[in-house]
């Protein structure tokens, strides 16, 4: 068997990336041989840019208003934007994250159409009192979709714990009393403020041609005038390093309990760190938490746990946590036991086999999701959107490569501790 | 593209599709058989009880480490069910890596898949008790975890009350009061049954060196590994399709229960399943009625009514029903149905723009399409024709949504017959 930490990878296709006049960052990665199209279209702008400056003015926005735009840019009076997709064979949708928002077309045929429309959708604007006001019903009834998910609070729960001030603490659509405070100025201003093309990115991946789409941005891009990119000042508070409480219970009507324990990072990140933090914590957390883990057959084989146990990691530029649970039981007893194996590879360090099985992993799962088109697309987005800069996918494969334990092994010291370690659980009301 | 290339064993069929673009290699092993009370929940808790471990590899975590060692190949067993059809599948999605013998890889991969359908033994592996007890417990949570996922729950209830008395009434996990009395000698007994008498059936899409020579050494080793001098398969394909002139009196059930949202689900029966004929008719008919962002029940619900933020209908192919659903407020449940009523009669006159149709059926064609671009999907496709007893392409299939007139829809849209309209009241806030 070769040796994988030293295969030379050839990928399935090329990635090109250029700044086009206006500032908008473009992305192809042409895939001849897929049918899919997928396209997306991003700004710098999340639920947690809720305080900014421009021009020396500061601004403090409604809860949820990233959101609430989100849903607006599909209000167009020239088009119906999902009919427009639609008659052309492709669909629409979007989502807002803490910190982007993306706006996506899937499409078979027609991909120059598809791209056009995307851009001028979303670079148009049409508010009235009257659409913002009707659409706060609908955002009302998302509200409360998500609050009847007992997976979804448990992880807002987890974040209201770990962040004193943070506004990743705070609901992404907001609440339905801060929805119904958003004006249309204020949405206006948002807009004005967060989509101008210096702050956005246009990728896609799929069954195009490259020459042709580049040419249609372009000349699209080309007719169209955003004058200057307002300098935003983005304003977060002050976020201590330690967690705003160490546990936390909420009784739902819910059958089955969840119990999620986190970790705080101290800081945000950017640049190559990002992909470099996010491989490790990858690895680290499939070595220590995985299936493969004497850990998780011993939760499995004591019912405190089922197959959906699983630990994840997110980073961004200014926050950053690790997420490690599932359904259980008992959640007390689950939160306990993960806490004991933690102190415990703490001090007995990584295994070095468990280390270099999660890599070949790792491996085979990034090759796998060359497959998939909508990945290649969201994941770029969203390194690029957190500062990484422009990137080829080899770059994720040379740091996976050159992943070391004692570099694991300085992460588990350095981030799993337990005074930045907080428990949240969803026990039946 | 290609087809699928079936080669018949006589107990099983072995179905391989190359496709030159994906760097994943997917197998997979599906049985399926009618589903029935008496056996339906041990039926529904073999795939995981496979999971805990075969013969060879005694625990689930040999199992994870079998499948790390092949660069991370997922493997997974599960259950899923077609209208009175349980479905039991063993599938592996297997990396293409540069410098590894990709012939090797395969080989391990299936005998995995293999192994986790034949290599058991009573009080071994998955069979042994403490398996079968530690499965139990997990089972009877899977059970009372549906009812954590509202929506999904909902639609659940009301296919099982417009299905009532009929095999596709009975719920994919089975019952929990069942799980209690299972004993590891009666689940290895089901065990054995399944693999007697269920229709099986091998799939292979994505690059393999050498696809027939892969093809026939799948079918050979299915042939040793299942029992053999059984009915292979029945000749008449068991219809689930609730018909319009059978269906009872129109039934309203409410259930309550604390939660923010209303759960509103309204189902109607079609008459018309994937095998018809007029099943094209209907989805294009499903598809301007409720399917999309664009369809009748988006636009007056949601968009000018503010009334919903999810409201779509479904086509539920084994059983022809469609199924209206609504997230609301539980006070507003009249209006929705007079809206979604006022849109269906629309449609029952005809009234079917140009715009609507042609938005429909490019959005429906676009869906086939990027289908062809994901190997589960393609074999998911395959064999929920075969199940329904009538196979189409994905290229036949956008051929026929071609041929379909509106009036053909505006038919079908006639025809439906209200059969159960299901409510799981929201009743107070939590926090």
């Amino acid at each position: 068997m070769s040796d994988h930490r030293h295969v030379a990878l050839e990928l399935p296709f090329d990635t090109r990336t250029w700044t086009l006049e206006n500032g908008l960052v473009v992305t192809l990665m042409p895939r001849p041989a897929l049918y899919q199209t997928y396209g997306m279209f991003a700004t710098r702008y999340g639920s947690v840019d809720r305080a900014f400056r421009i021009h020396g003015q500061l601004h403090e926005m409604p809860d949820g208003i990233a959101h609430f735009l989100e849903h607006k840019m599909f209000e167009d009076p020239e088009m119906d934007v999902f009919a427009r997709f639609a008659s052309h064979g492709a669909s629409v949708d979007a989502y807002t994250t803490f910190d982007h928002t993306a706006y996506y077309f899937s499409g078979t045929g027609e991909i120059a159409r598809h791209v056009r429309t995307l851009l001028d959708f979303v670079q148009s604007i049409h508010l009235t009192d009257e659409n913002v006001e009707k659409e706060k019903g609908i955002i009302a009834q998302e509200i409360h979709m998500v609050n009847d998910q007992p997976d979804r609070k448990v992880y807002m729960e987890l974040l209201k714990s770990m962040y004193h001030e943070h506004p990743v603490r705070i609901d992404i659509a907001g609440t339905v009393d801060s929805v119904r405070a958003i004006t249309k100025e204020q949405l206006l201003l948002c807009y004005n403020t967060f989509y101008h093309p210096s702050n956005m990115v246009l990728v896609l991946a799929g069954g195009f041609d490259a020459d042709e789409i580049a040419h249609v941005i372009e000349e699209n891009q080309t007719r169209k005038s955003f004058g200057k990119p307002p300098a935003i000042e983005r304003l977060y508070p002050d976020e201590p390093p330690t967690p705003a409480r160490s546990r936390h219970s909420l009784p739902l009507p819910v059958r089955e309990p969840r119990l999620l324990v986190g970790w705080k990072e101290a800081n945000g990140a950017s640049g190559s760190n990002l992909i470099e933090q996010d491989t490790v914590m990858t690895m680290l957390l499939d070595a220590l938490f995985g299936p493969t883990s004497a850990f998780y057959q011993g939760l499995l084989d004591e019912g405190l746990i089922d197959k959906g146990f699983s630990a994840g990691y997110e980073l961004t530029n200014t926050f950053g946590y690790t997420v490690v649970g599932g359904k259980t039981p008992h959640p007390d007893a689950l939160a306990e036991r993960i806490q004991a194996h933690v102190a415990r590879a703490r001090e007995r360090g990584i295994d070095e086999e468990a280390f270099e099985r999660a890599r070949k992993k790792t491996l085979g799962r990034v090759l796998m999701s060359f497959d998939q088109n909508a990945y290649l697309v969201r994941s770029w987005v969203t390194y690029f959107l957190r500062g990484h800069g422009a990137f080829a996918w080899a770059q994720v494969i040379a740091v996976l490569q050159s992943m070391t334990l004692e570099r694991a092994n300085a992460r588990l010291q350095e981030h799993l501790r337990e005074d930045n370690m907080v428990v949240s659980a969803v026990v039946p009301s | 593209m290609e087809s699928f290339q079936t080669l018949d064993a006589g107990r099983c069929q072995v179905h391989a599709l190359p496709h030159p673009a994906f760097r994943t290699k997917e197998l997979s092993l599906r049985f399926h058989l009618r589903m029935a009370r008496e056996h339906v929940t041990e039926v529904a808790m073999l795939p995981a009880v496979w999971m805990n471990g075969t013969r060879s590899l005694p625990t689930y975590r040999q199992i994870a480490l079998a499948t790390d060692h092949l660069y991370g190949t997922y493997l997974r067993a599960s259950v899923s069910k077609r209208g009175g059809s349980h479905i039991l599948e063993v599938e592996a999605s297997v990396p293409d890596v540069p410098g590894e013998d990709e012939a090797a890889l395969v080989e391990r991969a299936l005998d995995l898949v293999l192994s986790l359908a034949f290599d058991h033994a009573l009080g071994a592996g998955g069979f042994a008790e403490a398996a079968v007890e530690r499965e139990k417990a997990l089972h009877v949570r899977r059970i009372r975890a549906v009812r954590d996922a509202k929506a999904s729950y909902a639609l659940q209830r009301c296919h099982e009350i417009a299905c009532r008395g009929t095999p596709a009434a009975l719920p994919r996990l089975g019952f929990e009061e069942d799980v209690q009395a299972i004993l590891p000698d009666r689940l290895y007994e089901v065990h054995r049954e399944v693999l007697a008498q269920a229709e099986v059936h091998a799939y292979m899409v994505g690059q393999f060196r050498d696809m027939a020579g892969l093809a026939e050494r799948v079918a050979d080793r299915l042939s040793d590994a299942l029992p053999r001098d059984q009915a292979r398969r029945e000749d008449a394909v068991a219809s689930d399709v609730v018909q319009p002139a059978t269906v009872r009196d129109f039934e309203q059930v409410t259930e309550a229960e604390e939660a923010q949202q209303t759960q509103f689900d309204l189902a109607f029966a079609s008459g018309v399943g994937f095998g018809d004929e007029a099943y094209p008719a209907l989805v294009m008919m499903n598809g301007v009625f409720g399917g999309f962002a664009h369809s009748k029940l988006f636009m007056s619900i949601r968009e000018r009514r503010s009334l919903a933020y999810s409201v779509w209908s479904f086509l539920d192919a084994a059983t022809g029903l469609v199924t209206v659903y609504a997230g609301i407020s539980a006070d507003k449940r009249d209006e929705v149905r007079d809206l979604l009523e006022a849109e269906l009669e629309a449609l029952r006159r005809g009234e079917i723009g140009a715009n609507e149709w042609q938005e429909t059926r490019a959005s429906l064609c676009n869906q086939y399409q990027q289908m062809m671009d994901q190997p589960a999907m393609l074999i998911a496709w395959h064999h929920h024709g075969v199940v329904a007893g009538r196979v189409r392409t994905l290229p036949e299939m956008i051929a026929a949504l071609d041929r379909v007139r509106p009036e053909e829809a505006a038919e079908v849209a006639r025809s439906l017959r209200p059969v159960c309209l299901y409510v799981l009241e929201g009743r107070g806030s939590h926090a």
